[in-house]
């Protein structure tokens, strides 16, 4: 997509399906999934058509970040959900992630929650410099400016649009 | 400018789980300074100005007045913008 507004991805409402049998998260900006990429282990980065990163697929997402989420409390989270979510039905939602391309599949994945901010950073054990906007509440983050070594995403109102999934 | 000893950062962003290792705080004092970008982000601001030194558009995003988050923004966006000439 080329614009030059800052903010046309970051209006894109987030589709967010979760898996209760396999316990997968999957959360995307719409755009079809071409080809996928292993970030770390359980985490992979899903790239559209044009190379773009589309969103990503988390295994183990309810236990790996239920304890970490179930901290956030409303009454002090200054971060508001400003987009919400479309929830996609998991069947079928899932075909496109399951060929995993990469370098690096078996890093290791850092998660990082902060309750005060409701925001929660999955990485790699990289640093990143290099960020965009992938949809609303979702940044994507690399070493390089192509993206070609993506190291992690950074979702913000991650409680508000996750617990709901996961206790359901 | 203010000097980047005078900038205010929140918890979020020196928090040992993240890093910026590569962008300086000169840098977001300068961005913060004389931004040519600018957006109200979820009750935040962001500004973005282009880093001569670093060749890249660096996003600054601001949290009442506290720095929350500072990277190179790769952004499709940013190959849109025009570098001002004094950054050239």
């Amino acid at each position: 997509m080329k614009t030059d507004d800052p903010m046309y991805y970051a209006r894109i409402p987030l589709r967010i399906s979760y898996c209760r049998d396999t316990d997968t998260l999957e959360i995307r900006n719409g755009e079809e999934v071409i080809s996928n990429y292993g970030v770390a282990k359980g985490l992979i980065a899903h790239l559209d058509a044009d190379g773009e990163t589309a969103g990503f697929t988390l295994e183990k997402a309810r236990t790996l970040l239920l304890p970490q989420l179930s901290e956030y409390d409303a009454t002090s989270t200054r971060l508001r959900l400003w987009q919400p979510p479309v929830m996609v039905s998991p069947v079928g939602f899932f075909e496109s992630s399951r060929k995993t391309q990469g370098k690096n599949p078996k890093s290791i994945l850092n998660i990082g929650y902060f309750p005060g901010y409701d925001t929660l950073d999955l990485w790699n054990e990289n640093g990143a410099s290099f960020g965009w906007d992938v949809g609303a509440h979702l940044t994507a983050f690399s070493r390089d400016a192509d993206g070609q070594e993506l190291n992690g995403f950074t979702l913000e109102c991650a409680a508000q649009m996750l617990l709901p999934c996961f206790q359901e | 400018m203010p000097s980047p000893d005078d900038l205010k950062f929140t918890n979020y962003y020196h928090s040992d789980k993240r890093d910026h290792p590569e962008v300086k705080e000169e840098w977001v004092a300068y961005v913060l300074a004389k931004p040519t970008h600018s957006s109200l982000d979820r009750g935040r601001m962001v500004y973005w100005r282009y880093i001569k030194e670093r060749g890249h558009w660096l996003k600054v995003v601001v949290d009442g007045e506290e720095v929350h988050n500072a990277y190179i923004d790769s952004g499709s966006h940013t190959r849109q913008w025009e570098i001002p000439d004094e950054d050239r």
